[in-house]
């Protein structure tokens, strides 16, 4: 319990299809290890979306607790939840999400800036050097192909060295072989930062990268 | 087309808020200019019912000189066809006297016959149409119940007129050809023309008018007799004005005010259609996913185009009936407003004219307006839809730049017809363009500056500033939407405080407590004397000559026969019919100043050859196409008179001091047999009464106005006029301020995305409302400040050309619009962001259940 950077239990979400309740997550249970990683799959609409919303304060549960580095995120108020989510939690996204407006390299520090991590420029600058894209500090986002769009997000949900890196579906948005090396470097940049993951894909072969694979059926983790 | 309909009416149905805001925005342009444009309709076709019985007669020949035998001649041949009838009449202003008291009356001595046309209403002699005879027998007048009122008098008491005791016969209730109380100087005496001599009130160079009245056989064309007789009557200063050219000009006050409102309605039909070119635009950049889907899926671009512009059309005519609703109910006051400023009586109601109007404007208006956007629509491209990093950068379309040309060209064509002159319509749409082009350029300077400066302390500000200069061309339509928008709503204001500011008297300045005319060269001094034995302080004395201009540059002046058709060449023509005044004084008064040139130097004793040297009304000189170094040759009792411009005036005419269009160098025309008019300073209401009595006891003959009187009824004509100019100027800003809500919720709905991320990114809601609000109170304080200036550079232009106008505006309007557009951004930013704000960031990941 005490090396769990994640601990969710019994967590319940419905959703009304009119007048009809549709439960998502019936009674999940989830033990995340600290430097741990763990692919959840499912078939679509299993919920994996749902969940991976709920472990990063996104959206609420009906029942059950969630532990984020030993903080029950389910009982923070918003203002807590939001911060909460900034220092522990790094997202990447399928869709990279990055501001146009912004370069690649404050994209990057956007999160340090929001946190007033000082040395913003400097953390980011070594971030985006860690995915292979120094060259690129200076260019927006539509100038960069999609898979260098998503090693800026990757090395965005790095800069802020969270506890927990979720990843939803990661590599959708890229063709294979891109796909491949973002994900080879993806992995390579967890194992040597110990960071802990969670990865929801529909890729076996991605799952197979991580620890342990978890599907997602009915509700139910197994 | 049946389906592309059927879509286009879902799409409004789906999409009530943008359909109702649209609606709302163009029903706010449209109201103005619906309600001005049926003023405009119904005054016309009031005007030519009523016109002529206004004129009591199909043309007058009329000249400030009595009409020569020859004249008169060929005005009494047009007697011989059968159904004709002439009658004669004089005008003058002459002071009327009862038991001590005295006030100056318009006295009309008129023929037997008249009214040719009309009526006049008789308290107790019944409706005269030309039948009695009455004031043609004794002598005795029809007077005006206000001279009862002044004089104390009742219907048989004998009042004075001149030399000669009249006995008041009746009162005028009502007559057909009325001076409408807003223009005229003084109340109405009829008496009988043969009368008139006995009074001894005309004399060598009285200001009077002399008259002949003409009813022409029915289906004669009138026009085509006034054009022949004013052939036959070759001198400029005789005035032929048949009924249709004097119904214009009575309403000529009217018309020029609704020319100034359909500016103001122009400009807050400008500002709808800003803001709702705002509204589709963002609609559309919503809609562009699911058009991209549409275009894969087959839909041609022309149908989707078509879908879009069923829309526009279906929300313009839905704006058009609720505006015409609202026309109706708005109409009845309107008529009550513009009573007192027409002689003319208005029944508004919304007809089938208007009907029709309205809607084109709604339905073509709305498409045409958006019409920029609406060629997005061919530009766009599926394969958007396969971009990797979401839709690229939105540069405009080059058909989209074009689509601004037909626009453009609409907007100075609704300018020029809305305005009614191609001045008006044409200086403000360039104006407006170059006003545009200026706040464009500045905020380009301003976004390329900010570029280089981003590295701020604080975060919100940073992201508020990275946002303005990276999506420049984003900021730049904002900028140029909010500065357009307080370029307009800052100009009316300007204009309406500027255009009373011309009307009333300057602040802090005394007008004349009366003016004195008709005074004989030989009663100059004994005038004076009797003004100085009374003790009045310095009474301002200006000789007057009526001469006629003969030539210009040497070449023989014309009456112009051509009909004007905009308001500016029928001020010109008028101006260069008409005899004139002229005058000279050692110094220039001080409501005048030279603008041009220099002021005239007194003449030589010795010098009988060169040319007299003369100044000119700036606007005078402008209107006859005169400049300096030109000459000008008057006739003076048959004697050429030779002069050069050496200077040109401006005169503040609201000054209330006796001015002239013309003033000569003093000593060329010293010995001219001439008139003098006489102000008379300040004075307090027994004084002015006493000293009215004194002059007319002794110098009857010699006519008054009292200004202080006068000056409360133009001060009651302002007040009217301001408050329709006020309702228009609030009209306005309420135009801008919904052009600004467009504007900044489609701002922030568009930050949707980018806002999310931010929360995801773990930033708190304060950070992120206060980067919108940082970023919304740099873009609407720094757009309306250039916007307020550059409203301010527009209304002096505006005002100077059109106007005359001496700047004096109000410097708290572009303070209030500054604030006002700031603080409907933040109002708005704070609105919608809340709503953003509050949406869960967990539509990032994507919808699996």
């Amino acid at each position: 319990m005490s090396d769990a950077v994640l601990d969710i239990r019994d967590l319940r979400k419905k959703y009304m299809q009119g007048d009809t309740p549709v439960p998502v997550l019936n009674g999940l249970d989830l033990h995340v290890e600290s430097g741990e990683t763990v692919a959840i799959i499912g078939r679509s609409g299993s919920g994996k979306s749902t969940l991976l919303s709920m472990i990063a304060g996104l959206d609420r549960p009906d029942e059950g607790k969630i532990f984020l580095a030993g903080s029950d995120i389910t009982t923070m108020d918003e203002y807590r939840l939001t911060r909460y989510r900034g220092l522990h939690l790094g997202i990447i996204f399928q869709q990279f999400h990055l501001m146009n407006g912004l370069t690649a390299l404050e994209n990057i520090a956007l999160p340090l800036e929001i946190h007033r991590a000082g040395e913003s420029d400097g953390k980011a600058r070594e971030a985006l050097a860690s995915v292979g894209l120094a060259g690129r500090a200076d260019h927006l986002p539509h100038q960069l192909s999609g898979g260098e769009c998503q090693r800026v997000a990757i090395a965005r949900a790095f800069v802020t060295q969270p506890n927990l890196l979720l990843a939803d579906e990661p590599s959708g948005n890229l063709d294979q072989e891109t796909g491949s090396k973002v994900m080879d470097g993806l992995f390579s940049m967890v194992e040597s930062a110990g960071m802990t993951m969670v990865l929801v894909t529909h890729d076996q072969g991605l799952a197979a990268n991580c620890r342990r694979t978890l599907r997602l059926d009915r509700g139910h983790l197994s | 087309m049946h389906d592309s309909f059927g879509f286009a009416l879902r799409q409004m149905r789906r999409e009530k808020r943008f359909t109702t805001f649209f609606i709302a925005n163009l029903v706010l342009g449209l109201l103005g200019f619906t309600i001005l444009d049926n003023m405009k309709r119904n005054f016309s076709r009031s005007l030519d019912e009523s016109s002529r019985n206004m004129l009591t007669a199909d043309l007058s020949v009329a000249a400030r000189r009595p009409l020569t035998a020859s004249e008169s001649a060929k005005i009494m041949s047009l007697e011989r066809a059968s159904g004709t009838a002439a009658v004669q009449h004089r005008t003058l202003y002459s002071m009327a006297a009862f038991a001590g008291k005295t006030t100056l009356a318009e006295l009309k001595a008129v023929g037997r016959g008249h009214p040719l046309y009309g009526w006049i209403k008789l308290r107790q002699g019944g409706t005269i149409d030309g039948s009695a005879t009455g004031i043609h027998d004794q002598p005795v007048v029809w007077v005006a119940p206000e001279i009862l009122v002044m004089l104390g008098a009742a219907p048989g008491d004998s009042i004075s007129l001149g030399d000669r005791q009249f006995v008041i016969a009746d009162v005028i209730e009502e007559e057909s050809g009325m001076i409408w109380a807003g223009a005229s100087v003084a109340p109405r005496i009829y008496m009988g023309l043969d009368y008139l001599a006995e009074t001894r009130l005309l004399r060598k160079g009285s200001l009077a008018w002399y008259s002949w009245l003409v009813r022409l056989p029915p289906d004669t064309d009138v026009n085509a007799t006034g054009t022949a007789l004013r052939q036959d009557l070759a001198d400029p200063a005789v005035n032929i004005t048949t009924f249709s050219k004097a119904g214009q000009d009575s309403g000529r006050m009217v018309s020029y005010l609704s020319d100034y409102l359909g500016l103001v309605a122009l400009v807050a039909f400008f500002l709808a259609g800003l803001g709702a070119a705002w509204l589709f635009n963002g609609y559309l950049r919503r809609k562009e996913r699911d058009l991209a889907i549409l275009f894969s899926l087959g839909m041609g671009r022309n149908t989707a185009l078509l879908i879009y512009i069923w829309q526009l059309l279906a929300m313009g005519t839905v704006a058009a009936l609720i505006t015409f609703g609202l026309a109706a109910l708005a109409l009845p006051s309107a008529s009550q407003l513009i009573a007192t400023l027409s002689p003319v009586r208005l029944n508004l109601t919304a007809g089938s004219d208007t009907f029709l109007t309205t809607i084109l404007l709604g339905s073509g208006g709305a498409v045409l307006i958006c019409l920029p956007v609406l060629l997005r629509i061919r530009a766009m491209r599926p394969a958007w839809l396969f971009q990797e990093a979401g839709r690229p950068g939105s540069a405009i379309p080059l058909a989209s730049w074009l689509a601004g040309i037909p626009v453009l060209i609409s907007c100075w064509g609704l300018a020029v017809w809305q305005s009614h002159s191609i001045k008006v319509g044409t200086l403000f749409s360039l104006t407006l363009a170059g006003v545009v082009l200026l706040l464009g350029l500045s905020g380009w300077l301003l976004f390329a500056l900010l570029k280089r400066a981003e590295h701020f302390p604080f975060l919100s500000l940073r992201l508020a500033v990275r946002y303005l200069s990276r999506y420049r061309i984003n900021s730049l339509t904002a900028w140029l939407a909010i500065g357009t928008g307080a370029v307009l709503t800052n100009l009316i204001p300007q204009i309406q405080s500027a255009l009373l500011n011309e009307l009333r008297l300057p602040a802090g300045e005394q007008p004349p407590a009366l003016f004195m005319f008709d005074i004989q060269d030989d009663q100059i001094d004994p005038l004076r004397r009797h003004l100085s034995d009374q003790q009045i302080g310095t009474p301002t004395a200006s000789p007057m000559i009526r001469a006629r201009l003969t030539a210009a540059n040497g070449k023989e002046w014309k009456r112009t026969k051509n009909e004007s058709f905009t308001r500016e060449s029928a001020e010109a023509s008028r101006f260069r019919n008409r005899g004139i005044n002229l005058s000279w004084r050692k110094e220039l008064a001080t409501s005048e100043q030279i603008t041009a040139g220099r002021n005239v130097r007194p003449r030589q004793k010795d010098d009988f050859t060169s040319p007299v040297e003369i100044t000119l009304e700036e606007r005078y000189a402008q209107r006859m196409g005169l400049q300096i170094g030109d000459s000008m040759t008057f006739e003076l009792q048959s004697v050429p008179i030779e002069t050069r411009i050496v200077g040109l005036r401006r005169v503040r005419w609201n000054s209330f001091q006796p001015n002239f269009f013309v003033q000569m160098q003093p000593g060329a025309l010293d010995d001219a047999p001439k008139t003098w008019i006489v102000s008379i300073p300040a004075l307090e209401q027994k004084r002015r009464m006493e000293l009215q009595r004194s002059v007319v006891g002794s110098f009857p003959n010699v006519s008054i106005i009292d200004v202080t009187r006068l000056l409360s009824r133009v001060e009651e004509l302002i007040i009217k006029m301001a408050l329709i100019l006020k309702v228009m100027a609030w009209m306005t800003l309420a135009a801008g301020s919904l052009v600004l809500f467009s504007i900044a919720s489609y701002q922030v709905r568009s930050r949707m995305g980018d806002t999310n991320l931010l929360k995801v990114l773990g930033a708190g809601k304060g950070l992120v409302r206060s980067a919108m609000l940082v970023e919304f109170a740099l873009l609407g304080f720094l757009a309306s400040i250039p916007g307020s200036l550059l409203g301010i550079v527009a209304a002096t232009v505006i005002t100077k050309e059109l106007f005359d106008g001496i700047a004096a505006f109000r410097w708290d309007t572009p303070v209030l619009v500054t604030l006002l557009m700031m603080t409907i951004s933040l109002l708005t930013v704070l609105t919608a962001a809340g709503r953003i704000l509050n949406r869960r960031a967990a539509l990032y990941l994507k919808d699996d259940g």
